[in-house]
């Protein structure tokens, strides 16, 4: 039932324009699987991050909503430091099928510059960013140098690393793509099998 | 124990329950039979609140507030003659094709009847909005009855069913009662819902929990007991049961999370985490 010419046109939008900060691809051939990068949002902590986020479309889309889930990890109240699990209203029963896949994940680059902490996700980060926000901002601004700097730069030297670990280059790359560019987490993958 | 008073009801006298409430709101706000029903709904069948509302806020509140637009929609209607863009589906649709609900939000009728039987079979088919991002309002039922009923007639049946039944599900004065195998009654309780009812089918239960009847202990103490005693003797099921999901903190429904982050919706209506 997934309305796929209603998919590619919605690829065909978002990616034409290129100013606004989010994109979309594909992960394999299949249009129920996404990839969407978003990046951080100017005067926030996650400035200069690339966001990497997983889309999987139900066969309902887009009567029902697409569900997302931040790859790169993220120090923010409404998103799991843990798994990335995004708490947001429009993901869930506030989603419209008059909305897009783009208009999602500008809401999500919304949320990164004003997060809701009295609605959290993750309750030690809402606790943080409550009590002390000083220290969230730079755990935060962390969090975004070390996980979430463009995936170009120094992905060289990370695939020459693992490859020199014994996995196979070929395997390494995807991998590595598919964890946002954090090597420890590619590592964790490659050798979970 | 205090009890108030306690009717029970039947199949056969459901829809003459259900249609002395309606024809209740119809007299007092003069409206149709399915806006009645809408505002009904987002009262949880509480005429007398909804009458508050109503002394309090006055009408446009009350009818806003439940998503309830009453405008004719044959006035916006004859505004299209020519082809008209989807904006779900993006497809180019003939004027014939395409339904403007009472909101005045207009859309092909193939994405309309897609949307009512994802909500159908999601069981939230009582309060359907308009597929618009943040339009409030509630769809017109005849409209939802015409379009899912041309493609699925079997899940036009059952949007029906749910409606009839939403003055059992949405109302918190009346309950299932709880045998099985289903005697197909409700109870009605008006006062005091901590009480102890007996169905016309011999079944006494706690009104609260809807287990059987364990006064004078507490709901929560008999919740505990009974859990004591099935985890004496697991079974898979409820095994799955316990470890997957978690009761609603309204309807007491097992709730299994299908995704996503931390809130959770029950069917009921209810967030928890």
């Amino acid at each position: 039932m997934l309305d796929l010419s209603r998919v590619q046109k919605e690829l065909v939008d978002c990616n034409r324009d290129k100013s606004s900060g989010v994109s979309i691809d594909l992960v394999g051939d299949q249009l129920s699987h996404l990839a969407g990068t978003i990046s951080g949002p100017i005067g926030t902590p996650y400035e200069g991050g690339v966001f990497r986020i997983d889309i999987r479309l139900p066969d309902g889309y887009p009567f029902e909503p697409p569900k997302m889930q931040f790859v790169t990890k993220v120090w923010h109240p409404n998103i799991s430091s843990q798994n990335g699990a995004i708490c947001l209203d429009i993901l869930k029963d506030q989603w419209s099928p008059a909305l897009t896949l783009k208009t999602a994940l500008l809401s999500l680059q919304a949320l990164l510059s004003a997060p809701e902490p009295d609605d959290p996700q993750d309750a030690v980060v809402a606790q943080q960013y409550l009590r002390d926000y000083p220290t969230f901002l730079g755990t935060a601004r962390y969090w975004t140098e070390a996980f979430a700097r463009r995936v170009s730069i120094g992905t060289e030297e990370k695939v020459q690393k693992l490859v020199e670990m014994g996995f196979p280059e070929a395997l390494v790359r995807t991998t590595l793509e598919n964890a946002g560019g954090d090597e420890n987490m590619a590592l964790e993958k490659l050798c979970s099998g | 124990m205090t009890s108030g008073c306690i009717k029970v009801i039947t199949k056969e006298s459901l829809l003459v329950a259900q249609r002395e409430d309606l024809r209740k709101i119809m007299d007092l706000l003069a409206v149709s039979e399915k806006h009645a029903r809408t505002l009904l709904i987002h009262h949880r069948w509480d005429a007398e609140r909804l009458s508050a509302v109503f002394v309090e806020k006055g009408s446009d509140r009350l009818f806003s507030e439940a998503g309830v637009t009453v405008v004719e929609p044959n006035v916006l209607a004859p505004l299209l003659s020519s082809p008209v863009t989807c904006n779900i589906c993006n497809e180019d649709v003939s004027a014939d094709a395409v339904t403007t609900m009472n909101c005045g939000h207009c859309f092909c009728n193939n994405c309309w009847t897609d949307h009512f039987i994802v909500k159908i079979n999601d069981g939230q088919s009582r309060r359907i909005r308009c597929m618009a991002h943040k339009c409030n309002a509630i769809c017109d039922e005849d409209v939802i009855r015409n379009l899912v009923s041309a493609k699925h007639p079997d899940l036009a049946e059952r949007f029906d069913r749910f409606l009839l039944e939403s003055y059992i599900e949405d109302n918190n004065k009346v309950k299932w009662c709880p045998s099985v195998p289903h005697c197909g009654n409700a109870i009605c309780v008006d006062g005091d819902a901590y009480c102890e009812v007996e169905c016309t089918c011999g079944l006494q239960f706690c009104f609260s929990c809807s287990a059987e009847a364990h006064s004078p202990c507490s709901c929560l103490m008999w919740e505990l007991w009974v859990k004591k005693c099935r985890d004496e003797s697991v079974t898979d099921n409820w095994n799955w049961i316990i470890v997957n999901t978690k009761p609603c903190p309204r309807c007491l429904k097992p709730v299994e999370k299908n995704g996503g982050c931390n809130q959770v919706r029950c069917i009921c209506g209810q967030n928890f985490w």
